[in-house]
C-alpha cells in the first residue's frame, strides 16, 4: 500500500474491512436459485412467466456469483495490502535502524502502525 | 394466454415454496447491512489506494443493493402470483365444475360455455338454462382474465429483474429491498366496464384476499354498490361509505349555507341545501337502523340520487338462506321516512315465514332484502306542479319512465342473489304499488326470480305472464279492499284479469286468527291474511296460502270493460281514481305528520 502522495492507514482496520467483505461474499455465495427457479414453469404451465424465467435462470442468477467473486477479490486486496503494508513498514524501520520512540505525552492515543 | 386446462393445471403451492426460498435469501441480503458497513475502508486510511478501495466498495455496495432490490421484487412477484393464480384457478375451477354438473362443455381456448343439450320445451327452463350458460361463460372469462393478469404481472417482474432496471439505491440492502418490493407491486385487475353480474362476481373472486381488503377501504363506493360482489364485503364497504358520506355532506351543507347567493351562482353547483338536508336525513335513518340492528347488512348505498339516498338492507343470511324475499316499495318511499318501519315489517314477515316452515316441518332458513334501491317518485301533489327535478320525478308517476330506468339495476340485484351463491335459492319479489311496474320491467330482462307477490300494484308493465319468465301460478296478486291503486291498471292490465295469476285473499280469517287489511298501505300488517299469504309464498309453501275466492269488485269490472274497448271511459275512471288516491295519500301523510 503506497502512494505517491504518501500513505496512512490503521492496518488492523483495513484487514478487518477485508474480512467483513469476505464474509459478505461467503453469504452471497450461498444464494443459489438455479435449482429453485424452474418451479415457476412447473407452477404456471402455458404462462409467459414460465418463458421469462428461462432468461432469468441464464442471465440473472450468475449476478450473485459475479458479485461474490468481485467482493472476494476486493477483500483479498484489502487483506493482502494490509500485510504488504506492514511488511514494508517493518523494512523501512529496519533500514532506518533502531530508534527510541519519544515518550508518549499524557492523553495521546495509542496507534497501531505508522501514520 | 393460458388455456382453461392449463389454468386448471396451475400449482400455486409451488410458487409459495419458491417464494419462501427467495424470502430466505432476501433476508440474508438484508442481514449483510452490518457487514457492508464494516467492510468499508477505514476513514483513517487515506491516499490513492484508499480512494480506489472506497470506490470499489461503493460499486460493490450499489450492485449488492440492486441484487437485493431484484430479489425483493422477485419475492413479491411470486407471493402475488401465488395468491393471484390460486384465485384465478378457483374461479375457473368453480365455473368449469358447475358447467360440467349441468351437462355443459367448456371451450378450452376461449372459455366459452356451450350447451349441447336440446333446448327445453318449457320456455322458463330454456331461459334459465340460457342464463346459466351466459353466467358461467362470464365467470370463466373473468377467471381467464385474472390468470392473464397474474401471469403478465409476474412476467413483468421477471423481465424487470433480467433487464436490470430495478435500482437498489445507494443506502443499504434494507432500503433496497423496500424499493424492490414496491416496484413489484402489481396493479389491481380493474372491474370490466359495464360488467354483468357474473363478470363482477368472477372479478371479485379472482382478487387475492389482500387486494379485496384494499379495495373495500380504498374503493368503498365501487365495492358497496356493485351487484355480483358478495354481501359481506359490500356491507363493510358501505358502512365506511356511510360514515364518509355523512361527514362530506355535512361539510358541503355548511359551505352552501354559509355561501352568498353570488358565490353559489359562481360555483356552478346545482346542489340545494334542501336536497343535502334530505340526503343527510336518509343517511341518519340508515345509520340509526344499523345501530339498532347490528345483524343487518348494508347491501347498497346510493348517494347520486337527485333528491334522496337509495339503499338496500339485508336481513338474515342472504347468501345461504334457502328462501330469499326481496321487498320493493312504491311512491314516496324514502329511507328517512320509511326504512325503520319497513324493516320492522319485513322482520315480522321473516318470523311468520319461520313459523310456517315449522308448521310444514321443514328447517329452511329465510332471509330478506329490504329494497329502497331506487328513487321512487314522490307523492305530493305540489311536486306535480314543481318545474324542477322534484316535479319531473313526480310526473314520472304518470308514466313508467322511472320504472324503466330503475329496472336494469333491479334485474342485476335479483340476478346477483343467485350468482353469488353455490346453490339456487327460492327467490321471491314482494312488490308494492309502483314497485310492481319496476319489477315487471326488471323481470322482462330475465332474472332467477321464482315467485312474485304483487301488493296493490297498478300493473306489471305487461299483459303477458310469459314476458315475466314466471311459471303459471307463480305470480300472486294481493288486492285489498278499497285499494284503488291496485285497480288502476295504469301500467298494464289489472292483474285480476291476467291469465296464470293466482289471486290471494286479504280478507279476515278469524278461524286462523288472521285479520283483514284495507286500503293501499297495510299489506304487511302483522297477523293479517295478507302477511300470511306473502309469508307462505316466500317461505316456499305456496300451498299454505289462502286463495281469494271472491269475484272482482266494481272498479275491477269498470276497468276491465274499458280494457275491452271503452278506452275513453276507462281513462276517465283511472284519472278520477288517481286523483282520489293522491288526495287520500296526501291526507294520510298529513295525518301522520299531525299524529
Amino acid at each position: 500500500m503506497s502512494a505517491g502522495r504518501g500513505v496512512a492507514a490503521d492496518l488492523a482496520e483495513v484487514a478487518a474491512a477485508g474480512r467483513a467483505m469476505e464474509q459478505a461474499a461467503d453469504r452471497v455465495d450461498r444464494i443459489d436459485l438455479v435449482p429453485e427457479l424452474p418451479a415457476v414453469a412447473e407452477a404456471l404451465p402455458g404462462s409467459r412467466a414460465a418463458q421469462a424465467v428461462e432468461t432469468l435462470l441464464s442471465a440473472w442468477t450468475c449476478g450473485f456469483d459475479r458479485w461474490a467473486l468481485a467482493a472476494r477479490r476486493h477483500a483479498q486486496a484489502l487483506q493482502t495490502g494490509a500485510v504488504d503494508y506492514a511488511a514494508t513498514e517493518a523494512e523501512v524501520r529496519r533500514a532506518l535502524g533502531p530508534r527510541t520512540p519519544p515518550p508518549p505525552t499524557p492523553g495521546s492515543p495509542a496507534r497501531q502502525g505508522p501514520r | 394466454m393460458a388455456t382453461v386446462s392449463q389454468v386448471l393445471a396451475w400449482r400455486p403451492a409451488l410458487l409459495d415454496e419458491l417464494a419462501c426460498v427467495t424470502l430466505r435469501h432476501r433476508r440474508s441480503l438484508a442481514d449483510l447491512a452490518d457487514e457492508l458497513v464494516a467492510a468499508r475502508p477505514p476513514a483513517s486510511w487515506w491516499g490513492d489506494d484508499a480512494t480506489a478501495a472506497v470506490g470499489a466498495h461503493t460499486l460493490l455496495r450499489d450492485r449488492l443493493n440492486d441484487l437485493a432490490a431484484e430479489l425483493a421484487a422477485l419475492t413479491r412477484g411470486l407471493v402475488q402470483a401465488e395468491a393471484g393464480s390460486r384465485a384465478a384457478r378457483r374461479v375457473v375451477t368453480e365455473a368449469t365444475v358447475a358447467a360440467g354438473g349441468h351437462g355443459m362443455v367448456v371451450d378450452d381456448v376461449t372459455g366459452e360455455v356451450r350447451d349441447p343439450a336440446p333446448v327445453p320445451a318449457d320456455p322458463i327452463l330454456a331461459a334459465d338454462r340460457a342464463r346459466l350458460r351466459l353466467e358461467l361463460t362470464d365467470r370463466l372469462a373473468q377467471g381467464l382474465r385474472a390468470a392473464e393478469h397474474t401471469d403478465a404481472a409476474l412476467a413483468a417482474v421477471l423481465d424487470a429483474v433480467v433487464s436490470g432496471v430495478l435500482d437498489g439505491g445507494t443506502a443499504g440492502p434494507v432500503e433496497a429491498i423496500a424499493a424492490g418490493r414496491q416496484a413489484a407491486e402489481r396493479p389491481l385487475l380493474p372491474l370490466p366496464v359495464d360488467a354483468r353480474v357474473a363478470e363482477a362476481f368472477g372479478w371479485w373472486r379472482s382478487l387475492s384476499p389482500g387486494e379485496r381488503i384494499r379495495l373495500v377501504g380504498e374503493r368503498s363506493e365501487l365495492v358497496g354498490n356493485t351487484e355480483g360482489i358478495p354481501p359481506a364485503p359490500r356491507d363493510r364497504a358501505n358502512r365506511l361509505l356511510l360514515t364518509e358520506a355523512r361527514r362530506e355532506l355535512t361539510t358541503r351543507l355548511r359551505e352552501l349555507e354559509g355561501a352568498s347567493w353570488l358565490d353559489r351562482l359562481l360555483s356552478g353547483s346545482s346542489e340545494s341545501p334542501a336536497v343535502l338536508h334530505a340526503k343527510l336525513e336518509d343517511l341518519s335513518a340508515i345509520s340509526a337502523l344499523l345501530t339498532a340492528r347490528p345483524g343487518a347488512r348494508l347491501l347498497s348505498l346510493g348517494l347520486d340520487g337527485r333528491e334522496r339516498v337509495t339503499t338496500d338492507v339485508g336481513l338474515g343470511r342472504v347468501r345461504t338462506a334457502e328462501n330469499v324475499v326481496v321487498t320493493r316499495y312504491g311512491v314516496g318511499t324514502t329511507p328517512a321516512s320509511d326504512l325503520a318501519r319497513k324493516t320492522a315489517e319485513v322482520e315480522a314477515l321473516l318470523a311468520r315465514m319461520s313459523r310456517l316452515s315449522d308448521e310444514a316441518g321443514d328447517d329452511a332458513r329465510h332471509a330478506a332484502i329490504v329494497s329502497l334501491g331506487y328513487e321512487a317518485p314522490p307523492l305530493a301533489i305540489r311536486d306535480l306542479l314543481d318545474p324542477g327535478s322534484a316535479g319531473e320525478r313526480a310526473r314520472g308517476l304518470l308514466h313508467d319512465d322511472i320504472a324503466r330506468d330503475a329496472a336494469p339495476r333491479f334485474a342485476d340485484q335479483l340476478n346477483a342473489v343467485d350468482v353469488v351463491r353455490r346453490d339456487d335459492p327460492h327467490l321471491t319479489v314482494a312488490a308494492h304499488s309502483y314497485a310492481g311496474v319496476v319489477t315487471g320491467h326488471a323481470l322482462q330482462q330475465g332474472t332467477g326470480v321464482d315467485d312474485v307477490v304483487a301488493l296493490g300494484v297498478p300493473g306489471l308493465a305487461t299483459d303477458r305472464l310469459a314476458d315475466l319468465h314466471l311459471a303459471p301460478g307463480h305470480l300472486h296478486n294481493l288486492e285489498a279492499k278499497h285499494d284503488l291503486v291496485a285497480d288502476a291498471g295504469r301500467f298494464g292490465r289489472d292483474l285480476t284479469y291476467l291469465d296464470g295469476v293466482r289471486e290471494l285473499d286479504t280478507a279476515a280469517h278469524a278461524d286462523r286468527g288472521l285479520a283483514e287489511v284495507v286500503g293501499h298501505t297495510s299489506y304487511y300488517t302483522d297477523g293479517s291474511t295478507s302477511q300470511h299469504n306473502l309469508a307462505a309464498v316466500a317461505s316456499g309453501h305456496a300451498e299454505l296460502a289462502i286463495d281469494d275466492t271472491r269475484g272482482p269488485d266494481l272498479t275491477d269490472e269498470l276497468r276491465e270493460a274499458g280494457h275491452d274497448g271503452r278506452e275513453l271511459f276507462d281513462r276517465g275512471v283511472r284519472a278520477t281514481k288517481g286523483f282520489l288516491v293522491d288526495r287520500g295519500q296526501e291526507l294520510d301523510r298529513l295525518l301522520r305528520r299531525l299524529g
